[in-house]
């Protein structure tokens, strides 16, 4: 599962996993203990109010991290995807985990996240313009209309070019995976039985 | 290393000189500057993103240093009627050569290939005939397990192929019908592509990925079904990533040995007779970049034949719109072809054959076939789903006429080790501009004839050149005025030299493929040089 959170210090947003946030929520708690742990001259009054503190920021940390819904950025994320390759009679982008793939990208690769995040902002706007109300709370034909649009002709042409990358990202990633080529009658030879015996 | 024979190239011809001359009891080396690629790892059809990955079979032509454009372009420049752009050659550096990327065509020419002056007085008689060649095509398809069907009533009779013909595709099946009715006839095309096992390899799986180097290995491309063979007589000596960059020539204007570069640096080895198959262009550039006081203009060149009657293949194609679900990503690419119009109409007609392809390269895969789709969404995918595997290609392919004027020669400039390139002189005759409109023509009552196609695209190789086929060179005939090697594939005037690879081949057999024929003059030649050690 994943979240967005918020980074104060740098006031970036950075993608982590579930699994991440307990290990920082844990660290931090480690590094407040340790801190107590150093002071054993402290009085006990003391030693307990910042063993409390502690306690109290790491569950707070946890608590903040935690994974409760969908920022909208997520959902903006998994909406793109589903647009740009809904499921039909066959399987789509979502089916194939593409949306997650494009998380893991955005982590990996700063560049990649930049172009997503501005391309997000830039739907966005066109969207709260022209309907009033986030992407993905659009209905399927208007989210289809909206990019379409803007592949076309998105103004500026950042957008447009964002769009198309993320599109390409998108396509490639589906159109590799089994799921996509059991829909085109498609084999890789890799998979072919006489491959696999040899 | 102590060598009897030393080979330049081990593609179609060397590969097939090495085998014979080991089983022959002879001490072989094979020469090769690429590398020697394993099928389950470096074939991009191992693994799901094939399309987007670096194909190393493409490798020569992206990376091209042997053919130098700025002769072409300065040459069109100075030439309004000149509108041809440099050529685009397509070839394969590593053990196997262009036969790792071929589509296994195995075709014998016709009589009249060979015969096509005095028969019709078009091109050039070769210095043999069919009936010499006969047992060594025979001999090479069985090394080949070639799958074929006899029955061809444009060609010579025959006896059996060593496998099945291969069923005929969807596609294949589809345009034989359009084509009775247009007049012509499809048939299925003779492939290097087994269709029962040989050699305990596995039989062609019709993954129909032949372009980018067979992942099951069932493809006969030379490493595959004659490189284990040599191999096993215990007397071949693979040299791979090697390159042979100047023959040593000896005061009499023989060759010494062959200076190599590898990645160990300059090397020299020497044997008691020498095989050039770098292929049509880069023979001539070797004997033309080794000179010496005896050999002035390049090697074996005094009469200033080498690099002349260079030919390429002509072609025209067409895309059409097809709304029938051929599944063209399936079969071997080129199950069939129609040979009705495979002799010479008239003297201004040249013989050619057309036919018809599934290819499955990158540009219509699945992942580059949905980028280029246009739209997303709903619509976008299910045009995808009803577009994919109905990539059409039809095709009409000919010989071109063999003129001394149409030339390879040495450039001015070098490639990046410091060897001239070529530049490559090379114009359609009025026979093979006639040549070309008569294809397009037959093409387009194909496709009228044919439902469910719309013609589309036409192009062609008049102005922009591309070839996988190119031949002469270095000329294979009885006069040392007007070719360089003699009816064995012996170079005129020298002891110890011989040619296998196409450059040899005075025309090209009005549109078939040249693999096999090269492949048995390489045998014929094999057998010459294994006399010729004998007898020294």
């Amino acid at each position: 599962m994943l979240t967005l959170i918020k980074k104060c210090k740098l006031s970036q947003r950075y993608l982590v996993d579930e699994k991440n946030n307990i290990g920082i929520a844990i660290q931090f708690y480690a590094t407040l203990s340790n801190m107590t742990e150093s002071r054993k001259t402290m009085t006990p009054r003391r030693r307990f109010l910042l063993g409390t503190t502690a306690t109290i920021a790491a569950i707070g940390t946890a608590a903040y991290l935690r994974p409760a819904s969908l920022s909208w950025q997520d959902k903006m994320l998994r909406s793109l995807v589903d647009t740009i390759v809904p499921a039909d009679e066959f399987a789509g982008a979502l089916d194939a985990n593409i949306d997650n793939m494009a998380a893991e990208q955005m982590r990996n690769k700063p560049k990649f996240k930049e172009q997503v995040l501005t391309l997000f902002d830039g739907i966005a706007k066109v969207s709260l313009g022209q309907h009033h109300k986030a992407f993905y709370k659009l209905n399927v034909d208007q989210r289809e209309e909206l990019l379409t649009n803007m592949l076309k002709h998105g103004s500026p042409q950042l957008n447009r070019t964002n769009l198309r990358r993320f599109r390409k990202f998108v396509l490639n990633e589906f159109y590799m995976s089994e799921i996509a080529h059991a829909s085109l009658e498609y084999q890789l030879p890799s998979h072919y039985p006489a491959y696999q015996n040899q | 290393m102590d060598f009897d024979v030393l080979i330049v190239g081990s593609g179609a011809g060397g590969g097939m000189a090495a085998l014979r001359l080991c089983e022959k009891g002879f001490k072989v080396g094979l020469i090769e500057r690429g590398p020697r690629f394993d099928p389950r790892k470096d074939f991009i059809q191992n693994y799901a993103d094939w399309e987007t990955r670096k194909d190393p079979l493409d490798q020569a032509r992206k990376n091209e240093q042997t053919i130098d454009p700025s002769y072409r372009v300065s040459f069109m420049r100075n030439n309004k009627e000149a509108k041809r752009s440099p050529l685009v050659y397509h070839r394969v550096h590593g053990v196997g050569g262009s036969t790792l990327h071929y589509q296994g065509e195995a075709h014998r020419f016709g009589e009249q290939a060979f015969n096509g002056k005095t028969l019709f007085n078009v091109g050039l008689d070769w210095p043999i005939n069919l009936k010499d060649l006969t047992p060594y095509y025979q001999q090479a398809e069985t090394l080949l397990g070639v799958a074929g069907d006899k029955d061809n009533p444009f060609k010579p009779e025959r006896e059996a192929y060593p496998t099945p013909a291969h069923p005929l595709t969807p596609r294949s099946i589809y345009l034989a019908k359009s084509a009775k009715k247009a007049g012509f006839t499809v048939l299925p095309n003779p492939l290097a592509l087994p269709s029962q096992s040989i050699d305990g390899r596995t039989p062609c799986q019709h993954s129909g990925g032949c372009n980018f180097g067979c992942v099951f290995g069932a493809k006969s491309s030379i490493d595959q079904a004659i490189i284990p063979r040599a191999e096993k007589t215990g007397n071949l000596s693979l040299l791979t990533e090697t390159r042979v960059t100047k023959l040593r020539l000896d005061n009499k204007g023989e060759i010494k040995g062959l200076i190599c570069q590898n990645a160990d640096g300059a090397i020299e080895l020497s044997a008691k007779a020498y095989v050039l198959a770098g292929g049509t262009l880069e023979t001539p550039r070797l004997m033309l970049h080794s000179k010496n006081a005896q050999q002035a203009n390049g090697y074996a060149n005094q009469l200033d034949q080498v690099g002349r009657y260079f030919m390429e293949t002509i072609i025209t194609r067409a895309h059409p719109k097809v709304n029938i679900d051929f599944k063209t990503h399936r079969g071997p690419p080129l199950d069939s072809r129609v040979w009705d119009f495979y002799y010479p109409i008239d003297q201004q007609t040249s013989g050619f054959v057309l036919g018809s392809a599934g290819y499955l390269y990158p540009g219509v895969g699945p992942v580059r076939y949905a980028e280029r789709t246009p739209g997303i969404g709903r619509a976008h995918k299910q045009k995808v789903r009803a577009g994919f595997g109905r990539v059409l290609y039809l095709f009409g392919i000919t010989e071109q006429i063999p003129v001394p004027n149409n030339r390879v020669f040495l450039s001015n400039n070098n490639d990046n080790q410091g060897i001239p390139k070529l530049n490559v002189h090379n114009e359609y005759s009025k026979q093979d501009n006639h040549t070309l409109e008569v294809m397009r023509n037959k093409l387009k009552d194909w496709i009228h004839a044919t439902p469910g196609l719309e013609p589309n695209h036409f192009g062609s190789t008049q102005f922009r050149s591309s070839a996988t086929h190119v031949a002469g060179t270095c000329q294979m005939g009885d006069d040392p005025a007007s070719s360089v090697v003699d009816a064995f594939g012996k170079v005129h005037g020298q002891s110890n030299c011989y040619i296998t690879d196409g450059s040899v081949m005075p025309t090209q057999g009005a549109g078939d493929s040249p693999s096999l024929t090269i492949q048995a003059l390489a045998l014929r030649t094999a057998d010459k040089i294994s006399e010729d050690l004998v007898d020294s």
